[in-house]
């Protein structure tokens, strides 16, 4: 018999399994690169509900990370197989994201490697960051991730737990240091 | 699954407060006609301004507390970089005269350095900021950092040396 903490644990994530907007953005993505096939692949969401179950089954371990899931209010996730390869130089962005920037969210990161290509955006409201999307195309997987809420707090976190990695080239840093 | 939850939040996170961006409009780079030299969108482009910059500085305020005195001085952070095998015909003549259009608008060269690897263009605004354009022959690629904001040279300067994470070479 199905215990009752795992009962609700199953109902709460259920409660949230809507995300027809990162099926959308997949098939946006597909179009951008016609070489590879996209495959279906699986969605979750979790949202108030299920948030509050995660709080109380996985606090500790968000922690650890750096993560404080008082301030997630919704979580979505994707995952898609991609089959066939692809060139990450010519991989346009998708309509999907560009719709998104129409819509007040703003692109903050594209990033091309070697075998993969990585959007992020982000939606303000004045001071409060609300949403935070990635898109990461890599070569056997397509990842969407939103999440909502009142994000600050969990990016201090993160960032204080991880550190900052280097976003400027080795000659800028180099030479802006005085070396 | 919760654990896969935690780690996709944690990675969305992580990529957001690197990498992530300032409010459109109010918050954009100030070199976009870049994007006219060369073909094809950059292989990376970073926007960090508005909220995720301020997140970044109180999140370093405990371990640094002078890179996030720095950071206060700053509105935004922005990159662009391109492989040059993208340049038009004539991109890197207009980027190494950069320089001159910058210094019409009140910009002082800091730095122009040129070596077997490439070039490097520090340009500096008091009001402004820092513009660091780097041509890179050895990896095939040109930078552009705009790091805005009224720090001194020399503080911008270390907070461009603390983003990029130290030097590889």
């Amino acid at each position: 018999m199905l215990r009752p903490a795992a009962a609700v644990l199953c109902g709460a994530i259920l409660a949230g399994c809507a995300s027809p907007g990162l099926t959308r953005m997949r098939n946006d993505i597909a179009r951008s690169v016609p070489e590879a096939s996209i495959g279906e692949g699986w969605s979750m969401g979790f949202g108030p509900l299920s948030m509050a179950v995660a709080r109380r089954f996985a606090s500790d371990e968000a922690m650890a990370e750096g993560l404080d899931l008082r301030d997630v209010r919704a979580v979505r996730v994707a995952s898609y197989p991609v089959r066939g390869s692809f060139d990450p130089a010519r991989v346009s962005t998708p309509a999907a994201i560009r719709r998104l920037e129409r819509r007040g969210w703003t692109v903050a990161v594209r990033a091309r490697e070697a075998d993969s290509v990585t959007w992020v955006l982000y939606r303000h409201r004045e001071d409060r960051i609300t949403d935070l999307l990635t898109a990461s195309l890599e070569a056997e997987e397509l990842t969407l991730v939103h999440v909502s809420g009142a994000l600050e707090r969990v990016i201090r976190g993160v960032v204080a737990q991880h550190g900052i990695p280097g976003l400027l080239g080795n000659r800028a840093t180099a030479m802006a240091d005085g070396e | 699954m919760i654990y896969t939850m935690n780690r996709h939040i944690a990675a969305a996170c992580i990529a957001g407060a690197m990498l992530a961006a300032a409010p459109a409009g109010a918050q954009t780079f100030s070199l976009s006609f870049v994007d006219d030299l060369f073909d094809g969108e950059p292989v990376t482009e970073v926007n960090i301004a508005g909220p995720m910059l301020n997140a970044v500085a109180d999140a370093s305020r405990d371990d640094d507390p002078e890179f996030a005195e720095t950071l206060e001085e700053v509105t935004g952070v922005f990159v662009r970089e391109y492989s040059l095998r993208q340049a038009r015909s004539g991109a890197l003549d207009r980027i190494r005269s950069l320089g001159r259009t910058l210094q019409r608008d009140g910009w002082q060269t800091m730095i122009r350095s040129r070596d077997e690897d490439g070039e490097t263009f520090i340009y500096t605004h008091p009001q402004r900021g820092m513009v660091v354009v780097t041509i890179d022959t050895e990896e095939d690629e040109a930078t552009f950092v705009e790091i805005r904001g009224a720090g001194t040279p020399a503080q911008l300067g270390r907070l461009s040396g603390r983003l990029g994470g130290g030097r590889n070479r």
